[in-house]
C-alpha cells in the first residue's frame, strides 16, 4: 500500500511576500508624510509669535506686527500670518517707484497675463505717513506696495485661505500695513 | 545597519519630527479678525418719495402761467390761514414771487396774473407727484410744469413730509431752456403747524455737521472701495464740505426716523480719487440714523425727528373762503351771487362744496329773514355775505332814510344770522351814487361780467357768458334764485378754473379786505 498525501503548503514564502508588502506600505506612507509634513514643518521652525511691540526688519523697514499674530522669516522674506492662520501675507524687500514695483509684484504672482483678476491700483496714504498702493487680484489676494514718498520698501503678498472671505480679513491687513516703519 | 538600528533611526526620525511640529505655533480657530467700525451712514437707493397731496388733508394747489415773461408755476398752501400756516404759506408765496420776478427782470417784462382762452387745460392744481424729482429740461420741456415753449422759468413743487405736526414741501426753481438750464434750485420748507414755526432743510442742522457727516459718508466709501489705510477722512476738504452743505439742504426724515440727504453727481474728494474712485456719476442718497444724526441737529432738526412716523396731525381742510389766496400771484375772479336765498341756494352751496369753490352772497335781507338757515349754512361753508338791500330797491331814488334802512337793516340781520361782518353792499340794479355810498359806509360791489341770468339764456351762451368774458380781478353776476345759474354753476367752475383762474371771494379779490369804500366794478391789477 502506497500511502501518500499532499505536500504541505509552502507558507513561508507568502509569509515573507505579505511582510515585505507591508513593510513597503509603511515605507512609502514614512515617505510621503517626510515630503508633505517635514517641509512647512521645517519651513515653520522659525515661527515665533509677535508680542506686539518688537519690530521686525525686512530690508529697510521696520513691521510692528499685531500681538498674537504668528511670524516666520527673516529680512529677506517674511511671513506673517493671523492668529487663525487665515490670511498669509509674505512680505519682501522690493525698491524703485511704487507702481512699478506692485506690477513686478504682479507679474511674479500672476505672470506676465494675469491669471486671476486684477482690480483697480489703489492709492492712499497709512497713519505712518507712508504710502500703500494696493490691488485686489482674484477672490483670495491682495497685493500691495508700501513705499516711503516715491521710493518702494516693501512689497506684500497677502492671501487668505479658501474657506475665508477676503472681506472679513481686509481690516486685519489694515492692522498690518499701518505697524510699519521706514 | 542591523534591523534594529535601522528601526531606532526611523523611530528617531518621527520623534525629530514631531518635537519641530509640537514647537510651531498653532492655528487659533477661535481667534476672529478684526473688522472696520460699523458704518454709521449707509448708501441708500432712494430718497423717501414725495407724497400724493391727496392724502395731505385740506392741501390747497395752485398754479399760474404767465406767457409774456415765459413762467409757470405750481405750488401748494396749507390750509386755512391761522397762526400755524400762516409764516408757511408766506413763505412758499415769497419763493413763487421771487422766482416770478426774477424772470420778469431778466426778460425786462412786467408780471401779471394772466388767464388764457377756455380750453387752456389750467385746471389741474398744486404739486404733481415727483416732478421735483425730475431733470430740469424735462421739467421745462413739460407742458403741465414749464414755461410755454420750454423756455423760461418753471416753479414745481412736491410734499415730501407730512408727519405728526409737521408738513414740508419741496419747491425747485428752474430757469433755461432747450439751450441749456441757466439756474436750478430747490427748497425744501417744513412747517410745525403746531408753533408756527418755519424753516429750510439746512436749518434743521448745527455748525459743523457738514464737516462730520461728510467725513463720515467718505469713511464709507472709502472702505466700499476696499481702502487699507486706518486714517480716517478728516472732512476737511472745501469741495467735500461744499458737496455736503448742499445735501444738507435735501433732508428728508424717514418713517423709521432716520435722515436722509442726497449728495448731487460729482461728488469726490482727493481719498476717493486716490483709491481710483471716479466722482460720483448719479446722485448719492445717504441715511443718517438717528443716534448719529442727533449731536448735529438744531432743535427745529429734533422737532422734525421727532415727528418722523407719526400720523399727520396738522390742520384739517377749510372751505375755500377761509384758504389763503394770493391774487397778485394768480388770476382771480370772483363768482357773485345776487337776490338770495331762493331755492336754488342749497343745491349751489353743494356744488361749491364738492368743488372746493368759494362764492360771494349778496342776500337780500327779505329772502334771508325767510330763510335763516340758509343764511347760515352759505356763512358755515365759507362763502362771504354781502348786503344786497332789504327788498331790491333803486336806492337813489329813496330818502336817506329808506337807503339807511335799506341797507342798515339787511346788514344787521345778515350779521346776526351768519355771525361774520358784512363789509359790503351791492346796489340793486348796480345803481348807486354818492348820496348812497355815504349813506351805505361800506364799499358798493357792483360786476365786470353781467350774465344776464335773469333773462333765461341757454345753459351753453350762460355758460359762456360766466366762463370766457371774465378777467383778472373780475367781478361774474349771476343769481342763486335762478334754476339755470345754480344748474351751471359746475361748468363755469370748471370752465374758469380750465383758463387758470382761481376762484376768489370779493375780500379775497381784493387781496383779504375789501375796500373801505367806494364803488369798485373789479380788483385793481398790478
Amino acid at each position: 500500500m502506497t500511502t501518500g498525501g499532499r505536500m504541505p503548503f509552502p507558507r513561508a514564502p507568502w509569509d515573507r511576500i505579505l511582510a515585505l508588502f507591508g513593510a513597503l506600505g509603511v515605507v512609502v506612507f514614512l515617505v510621503l508624510a517626510a515630503v508633505t509634513v517635514i517641509p512647512p514643518v521645517l519651513a515653520d521652525r522659525d515661527a515665533r509669535v509677535s508680542d506686539g511691540a518688537a519690530p521686525l526688519t525686512v530690508g529697510a523697514a521696520q513691521i510692528i506686527v499685531p500681538q498674537g499674530w504668528i511670524v516666520t522669516g527673516d529680512a529677506v522674506q517674511a511671513g506673517i500670518r493671523t492668529p487663525d492662520a487665515a490670511l498669509i501675507t509674505m512680505v519682501t524687500p522690493t525698491e524703485g517707484a511704487p507702481e512699478e514695483a506692485l506690477q513686478r509684484l504682479l507679474r511674479a504672482e500672476s505672470g506676465v497675463v494675469p491669471t486671476a483678476t486684477v482690480g483697480p491700483l489703489r492709492t492712499e496714504t497709512l497713519e505712518s505717513g507712508l504710502r500703500i498702493v494696493h490691488t485686489d487680484v482674484g477672490d483670495d489676494a491682495v497685493l500691495s506696495v508700501i513705499a516711503d514718498g516715491d521710493r518702494a520698501l516693501l512689497g506684500l503678498v497677502s492671501r487668505v485661505g479658501e474657506d475665508f472671505d477676503r472681506a472679513d480679513y481686509r481690516a486685519s491687513l489694515g492692522l498690518l500695513v499701518a505697524g510699519v516703519r521706514s | 545597519m542591523t534591523a534594529s538600528r535601522r528601526w531606532a533611526a526611523a523611530l528617531a526620525s518621527l520623534v525629530l519630527v514631531g518635537l519641530i511640529t509640537a514647537c510651531a505655533p498653532g492655528a487659533d480657530p477661535d481667534w476672529s479678525p478684526p473688522q472696520w467700525p460699523a458704518a454709521e451712514l449707509a448708501v441708500v437707493a432712494d430718497s423717501p418719495a414725495p407724497l400724493d397731496p391727496a392724502a395731505v388733508s385740506g392741501l390747497v394747489g395752485q398754479r399760474l402761467r404767465n406767457d409774456d415773461i415765459g413762467v409757470q408755476a405750481r405750488f401748494a398752501y396749507l390750509p386755512g390761514s391761522g397762526a400755524g400756516v400762516l409764516p408757511f404759506n408766506e413763505r412758499v408765496d415769497a419763493l413763487v414771487r421771487g422766482a416770478v420776478d426774477a424772470r420778469a427782470v431778466a426778460v425786462g417784462g412786467h408780471y401779471r396774473p394772466t388767464a388764457f382762452a377756455p380750453g387752456a387745460g389750467l385746471g389741474d392744481r398744486g404739486c404733481v407727484v415727483g416732478s421735483t424729482e425730475r431733470p430740469a429740461a424735462e421739467i421745462l420741456a413739460d407742458a403741465t410744469l414749464g414755461p410755454a415753449g420750454g423756455v423760461g422759468t418753471a416753479v414745481v413743487c412736491d410734499v415730501v413730509s407730512a408727519e405728526g405736526s409737521i408738513a414740508a414741501q419741496r419747491i425747485r426753481i428752474v430757469t433755461g431752456g432747450p439751450d441749456g438750464i441757466q439756474s436750478d434750485t430747490e427748497t425744501i420748507l417744513y412747517a410745525d403747524t403746531a408753533t408756527g414755526a418755519v424753516f429750510t432743510a439746512p436749518e434743521l442742522w448745527a455748525e459743523g455737521a457738514a464737516a462730520a457727516l461728510g467725513a463720515d459718508i467718505v469713511e464709507a466709501l472709502r472702505r466700499d472701495a476696499g481702502a487699507l489705510s486706518l486714517t480716517p477722512s478728516d472732512g476737511s476738504g472745501e469741495a467735500q464740505r461744499a458737496a455736503i452743505d448742499t445735501a444738507l439742504a435735501t433732508t428728508l426724515p424717514t418713517p423709521d426716523g432716520a435722515l436722509v440727504i442726497t449728495i448731487t453727481s460729482g461728488f469726490t474728494t482727493p481719498e476717493l480719487t486716490e483709491l481710483g474712485l471716479k466722482a460720483t456719476t448719479k446722485p448719492l442718497t445717504v441715511e443718517i440714523p438717528r443716534e448719529t444724526a442727533e449731536p448735529f441737529l438744531t432743535d427745529a432738526g429734533r422737532t422734525v425727528l421727532a415727528a418722523a412716523g407719526l400720523p399727520y396731525a396738522g390742520p384739517a381742510d377749510v372751505p375755500a373762503g377761509a384758504d389763503r389766496l394770493n391774487c397778485s400771484l394768480v388770476p382771480c375772479v370772483a363768482l357773485t351771487y345776487d337776490d338770495g336765498p331762493g331755492a336754488p341756494t342749497g343745491t349751489l352751496l353743494d356744488t361749491l362744496r364738492d368743488t372746493g369753490t368759494a362764492a360771494t352772497f349778496y342776500m337780500l335781507g327779505g329772502n334771508a329773514s325767510g330763510n335763516p338757515d340758509m343764511v347760515r349754512r352759505v356763512a358755515a361753508e365759507g362763502h362771504e355775505i354781502g348786503d344786497h338791500t332789504w327788498n331790491h330797491p333803486q336806492l337813489p331814488k329813496l330818502d336817506d332814510a329808506a337807503v339807511a334802512r335799506q341797507i342798515g337793516d339787511t346788514r344787521a340781520l345778515l350779521q346776526q344770522l351768519s355771525g361774520q361782518a358784512v363789509a359790503t353792499f351791492r346796489p340793486p340794479y348796480g345803481e348807486y351814487d354818492a348820496r348812497v355810498l355815504a349813506i351805505a359806509g361800506v364799499p358798493a360791489i357792483l360786476w365786470t361780467v353781467d350774465t344776464r341770468d335773469w333773462a333765461k339764456p341757454a345753459d351753453d351762451v350762460l355758460i359762456q357768458r360766466g366762463v370766457t368774458e371774465a378777467n383778472p380781478g373780475g367781478i361774474i353776476l349771476f343769481h342763486d334764485i335762478h334754476d339755470n345759474s345754480v344748474r351751471v354753476a359746475p361748468a363755469v367752475i370748471a370752465g374758469l378754473r380750465d383758463r387758470g383762474f382761481a376762484l376768489a371771494t370779493v375780500s379775497q379779490l381784493f387781496g383779504g379786505t375789501p375796500p373801505a369804500s367806494g364803488a369798485w366794478r373789479g380788483a385793481p391789477q398790478p
